[in-house]
């Protein structure tokens, strides 16, 4: 194999990738083969070896990959905008794009695939996971912002317990779109789910019910430091990408 | 085989698709062998296949049979409280519950092998979605019911569309709580939810974003 400079490393891999990704959400994980991301990326098979050591390593870099594209557009708009009203709104718009996007379907058929298998692979699971806390942790990071700028209507809010929430309304719509179909109305639970959120619409509830304290509180709790260390860690992938980009 | 009654039938029929849910999930839905589910019920292959031909079709029935049980549950409890903020408790403490109880997560780990299956098989597909409309259709009796009898505040409800928010968050919660435990605050996430929902925790918001998300097709 011919010698090539870091940056050219770096840009092939970034073409098998983007190849792998096509053929993921073209035929699911299960029956793409490396046959087949190779014909796409237009790469030998002993070439694709060299960058990854198999399918499960392509699958992790599709998901990383994907993750950074979205950490970094959100952290853009953020990073920005104005102030934290425009940002929010601008964020709001972005996911308002996501859903009306033709290849969601698709995407969601990947993701209970790559669930099913994170299930089995301790790699994967860790990938996965790691992910989706970079996702939940800009919003988290949002909603902090958003609270110190007066833009909720009290400043006592748990960024993080509200990350949580939207992170997980977020994945449950992208599910119940694709398995329900016209059980599920998605419009109606975007437009409820803005007017909860915007004091619209609101149960008269006296008192808030008590929680059970489950086993998952105690592992959250033991795993605070880490998703710090997942932060810091993208924080830092940001500064150098934007120290890259001036 | 020994000719049985209709309901002698039906019962034997619902020994076997408990006997399957129990396979499921202990073991998965694929490293369940239709072995396992004859052991379980005490059953020959022969026997079995009177009931199910097939994997496919007893999985079908174990989806039907559990979305059943739980609103048969949840309705019973809510037909019985005498009004609906007491309707309210009582679905929300069965959630809280459910989501509390470790066995949740192994109904989670069948569920994703079970969409897996879904989006592979028209027949699952089909299964599962009619399962989750009837989860849905007692979510919307319980909203309609507090929204009748003046529980909520605000604007007109769209209870399809509130339904559809609830069993979404829901059934997130439950995705997020299995596969990212480390990260994802379960008990931060249904407290913001109640905060949210009750509206002690609301954004200032002058416009709501223009919807349709989706054009018709």
């Amino acid at each position: 194999m011919a010698r090539l400079k870091p940056e050219e490393v770096e840009s092939r891999r970034r073409e098998i990738i983007d190849a792998a990704k096509i053929c993921f959400l073209r035929s699911g994980f299960h029956r793409t083969t490396t046959d087949e991301i190779c014909r796409e990326a237009s790469i030998t098979p002993g070439g694709l070896y060299h960058y990854f050591s198999g399918k499960e390593a392509i699958i992790s870099a599709v998901i990383q990959q994907s993750t950074d594209d979205v950490v970094d557009q959100l952290r853009t708009m953020i990073d920005t905008s104005a102030d934290s009203a425009s940002a929010f709104q601008e964020i709001a718009q972005f996911f308002l794009q996501m859903w009306r996007s033709p290849g969601l379907d698709d995407e969601v058929r990947l993701d209970i695939e790559i669930w099913a298998e994170a299930l089995k692979s301790d790699v994967l699971n860790q990938i996965s996971g790691e992910s989706w806390a970079m996702r939940r942790q800009v919003l988290e990071d949002m909603i902090r912002r958003n609270a110190a700028d007066g833009l909720f209507n009290t400043t006592d809010v748990d960024a993080r317990g509200f990350s949580s929430l939207l992170i997980a309304t977020g994945v449950g719509l992208r599910i119940a779109n694709l398995l329900w179909k016209d059980d599920f109305d998605l419009n109606g639970a975007i437009a409820s789910l803005f007017l909860v959120h915007s004091g619209r619409l609101v149960i008269t509830m006296p008192e808030i019910p008590a929680l059970p304290v489950t086993q998952v509180d105690r592992a959250v709790n033991g795993k605070r430091a880490q998703a710090g260390r997942l932060h810091r860690q993208a924080d830092q992938k940001r500064s150098s990408v934007a120290k890259a980009k001036a | 085989m020994p000719k049985l009654k209709p309901e002698e039938l039906e019962s034997r029929r619902r020994e076997i698709v408990d006997a399957a849910r129990t396979c499921f999930l202990r073991a998965g839905f694929h490293k369940t062998t239709t072995d396992d589910i004859c052991r379980e019920a005490s059953i020959t292959p022969g026997g079995l296949y009177h009931y199910f031909r097939g994997k496919s079709q007893i999985i079908t029935a174990v989806i039907e049979l559990s979305a059943l049980d739980i609103v048969d549950q949840i309705g019973g409890m809510t037909n019985k409280a005498e009004d609906a903020p007491a309707a309210f408790r009582a679905a929300g403490g069965f959630f809280l519950q459910l989501l509390a109880n470790p066995e949740v997560d192994t109904q989670t780990r069948l569920d994703i092998e079970i969409w897996g299956e879904a989006i592979k098989d028209e027949s699952v597909y089909e299964t599962n979605r009619k399962a989750w409309a009837m989860r849905r259709g007692m979510m919307e009796t319980i909203l309609q019911r507090m929204y009748d009898e003046g529980m909520y505040e605000g604007q007109e409800m769209d209870v399809k569309g509130l339904a559809s928010l609830f069993m979404a968050t829901f059934i997130g919660m439950r995705i997020c709580k299995l596969l990212w435990r480390e990260d994802f605050d379960i008990s931060g996430s249904l407290s913001s939810f109640f905060l949210a929902h009750s509206g002690r925790v609301a954004l200032k918001l002058p416009d709501i974003p223009s919807l349709p998300v989706r054009q018709a097709v």
